[in-house]
């Protein structure tokens, strides 16, 4: 029977990876085809704003390891174009179809387009692949003034990089503070002065009005007035789920594929008990924190929510455990560690637990109000990560200061 | 059509063999995450280092292989040993 038994995971990327992985940990000895759009098989992308376009990570080092025999069908340089619930098939490109027993989807995310932005340019571009990594790095070979439309951890890091290779960078965004949406304006403006010191050009609480092509780059005009003129641009303004092959199936497609929270998708608001989705295209309600379905586009919550997927595929719907994960998230900016564990953007006041934020070496507690108490949903440490480790398990507790 | 959690018998998985631990000091940033994932072979001591144990129990080898797999600069290489 087994050979016959076939999981068909959709995306080869980390969430896909992780499920398949723990496919063959749970014991399940059917068939696992992983479909990629790319020609590569999973890699780690966090280097592709950082260390690759610094020199410190090397191609080499991009593979990403399992510690179990995967004993996949690798269908790489493939593409689903759709899903047929009631048939239990995929139509790939070519039109093909395939059939399963069992589907993860994990498809997850592609660099979301800012209106007018000339990226069919070589020197405007976006950051999702491998191939978009290359690109951006030959255009930094070519530049001194770099504009990096977008203030959030892309765009952050991207600068970093920039300044690491001498470049001169500029970052623009419509909020008055970096990476707002993560970390809030307290913080946000820590990280805005971290950029300042180290030399990144920061012009905040404005947006791009047009863009004119130059021989040399491009000009930005910018809703200020004033006009930016750059050897190169890359835009980072945030995500959009690769759900376009999922249209028609019945799912719904709001932001991301919508699950429950065993990760199961659902279908006339029951869960579809041979599909899950996983990594940055679920969106699912994590009951640590309330009933609200959303999306985490965190590194280890691909792998975190792919090994969760995997298993309640096996479990089923009814047996399944929900997915309650803590997320997590780091970035390296200018030599600063930050670190972020729950959800901060759920917090309504923030608390500064450890540390001080003059030394740069803090943490600090983001809390919501609750009939309970003040409970802790989130927190950020700059450079502290032992004062991290020992909140770790405190988050979605009332908090006791002092 | 059933799912796929009902036809397909499943075998208990192999107990894990232990594993050597060696952490690429040049590209360990300290985040701490494998702490966090392997709390009784991983340390970040006061002294702002990372402290581990190089060869765990083979009941650590789930908690190590995820502590591994998470680390943020993939610094952590695990290598099989024998019992």
């Amino acid at each position: 029977m087994t050979t016959e038994h076939r999981i068909v995971i959709a995306g080869a990327g980390l969430a896909g990876l992780s499920a398949a992985e723990r496919l063959r940990e749970r014991g399940h000895t059917g068939q696992v085809v992983i479909i990629g759009d790319e020609p590569y098989r999973p890699y780690n992308r966090t280097p592709l704003s950082k260390g690759l376009l610094t020199g410190d990570v090397s191609r080499r080092d991009l593979p990403l390891r399992t510690y179990t025999d995967l004993d996949a069908v690798w269908r790489l340089g493939t593409r689903v174009l759709a899903l047929d619930l009631e048939r239990q098939q995929l139509l790939l490109a070519g039109g093909e179809r395939l059939g399963f027993d069992g589907l993860v989807i994990a498809t997850g995310i592609e660099a979301r387009h800012l209106p007018g932005a000339p990226v069919h340019l070589p020197r405007v571009r976006m950051l999702r692949t491998l191939a978009d990594a290359d690109a951006i790095d030959r255009a930094l070979a070519k530049a001194d003034h770099v504009a990096i439309v977008g203030g959030g951890f892309i765009g952050c890091e991207i600068a970093v990089a920039a300044r690491t290779r001498g470049l001169r960078p500029t970052i623009i965004d419509l909020s008055p503070t970096l990476l707002a949406a993560s970390l809030g304006p307290a913080l946000g403006a820590i990280v805005g002065d971290i950029h300042r010191d180290a030399g990144v050009d920061l012009r905040l609480g404005v947006g791009v009005q047009g863009w004119t092509e130059t021989p040399a780059g491009v000009q930005l005009g910018l809703d200020s007035g004033e006009t930016l003129t750059a050897d190169a641009a890359v835009v980072g303004i945030g995500t959009h789920a690769r759900v376009e092959w999922l249209r028609g199936s019945g799912l719904d497609l709001t932001d991301g594929v919508l699950c429950t929270p065993t990760c199961h998708v659902q279908k006339d608001g029951n869960p579809v008990e041979s599909v899950v989705a996983a990594g940055d295209i679920a969106r699912w309600p994590n009951p640590r924190f309330d009933t609200t379905p959303r999306r985490v586009e965190h590194w280890i919550n691909a792998i975190e929510m792919g090994q969760a997927a995997a298993e309640a595929l096996l479990a089923g719907p009814a047996a399944a455990r929900p997915f309650t994960p803590i997320p997590r998230f780091w970035s390296h900016q200018h030599g600063v560690r930050i670190q972020s564990l729950g959800m901060p953007a759920l917090g309504t006041e923030m608390t500064i637990l450890d540390g001080t934020p003059k030394s740069r070496r803090f943490m600090a507690g983001f809390t919501r109000p609750t009939p309970k108490g003040s409970i802790l949903v989130g927190a950020v440490a700059l450079d502290s990560p032992r004062a991290l480790l020992r909140h770790r398990d405190h988050i979605g507790q009332v908090l006791n200061v002092g | 059509m059933t799912g796929p959690h009902n036809p397909a018998p499943t075998v208990a998985s192999a107990p894990h063999r232990p594993v050597r631990i060696s952490v690429d000091k040049s590209h360990c940033q300290l985040y701490g995450i494998c702490v966090q994932e392997a709390p009784t072979v991983f340390n970040l001591g006061t002294d702002g280092r990372l402290h581990y144990t190089t060869r765990p129990g083979a009941g650590d080898t789930d908690r190590v292989r995820q502590a591994a797999r998470c680390c943020p600069t993939q610094a952590i290489t695990l290598s099989e040993r024998r019992p």
